[in-house]
């Protein structure tokens, strides 16, 4: 492990920081503000495969912390304790939005109608969002 | 009862003439881990610990206490 490897762990893990941090507002605005079948002018088919793959897609980044092609050991510093813990913290901050937002979604259903996919739809971006926001901010606070 | 752990390693590694980049080099982990242990941040492992108090070659007692430094007092 050199010195080399240290700046190219934090140049990556910044970036990846900061990548996270884009993505959960975009995320957000796709799940507060609609990226429904109906809202879009793109096929339904593609729209829900898009919108899975994504989910996915950060799902693995969440899990693993991501840049895979990277050598060992920058893989190594870059989910070294610290970024082990902030990953941790920031599942623990999705699975407490998945909590209360099912809680919110399932009352607000009483009042309005929501569909399956629509309620499962903001679950999962909301809930994938503030995981993000929460490991970027400890990442690059 | 809220405890906090003590550390004075931003003083034995400047002791030792190290940067927070040299040290997390021999330790073999980030900057910002080194950082945010001096700062009180993130408590460390006892692996880590140790692993910090054999780059500097001091007990990691020295290193890390439940009590504050009487010098910084």
């Amino acid at each position: 492990m050199t010195l080399s490897d240290i700046e190219t762990a934090e140049r990556h893990a910044r970036t990846r920081s900061l990548i996270m941090a884009v993505m959960a507002v975009v995320l957000l605005i796709l799940g507060l503000l609609g990226w429904r079948e109906d809202a879009s002018s793109m096929d339904a088919r593609l729209c829900h495969g898009m919108w899975a793959v994504t989910i996915l897609f950060w799902l693995l980044i969440l899990a693993t912390g991501g840049w895979l092609k990277l050598s060992r050991d920058v893989r190594r510093l870059m989910n070294d304790e610290v970024a082990l813990a902030n990953r941790a913290a920031a599942l623990q901050t999705g699975f407490w939005t998945a909590m209360l937002l099912g809680l919110a979604i399932y009352f607000a259903s009483l009042e309005w109608t929501i569909s399956l996919r629509e309620g499962l739809r903001i679950l999962t971006d909301v809930t994938i969002a503030s995981a993000l926001s929460r490991y970027a901010w400890l990442e690059l606070r | 009862m809220a405890e906090r752990l003590y550390n004075r390693l931003l003083a034995i590694r400047t002791e030792r003439g190290l940067t927070q980049a040299g040290l997390a080099e021999l330790v073999g982990v980030s900057r910002k881990t080194i950082n945010t242990v001096e700062n009180g941040i993130f408590i460390p492992s006892t692996l880590l610990a140790l692993k910090l108090a054999r780059a500097l070659g001091r007990p990691v007692e020295d290193l890390f206490s439940l009590e504050p430094d009487p010098q910084e007092l």
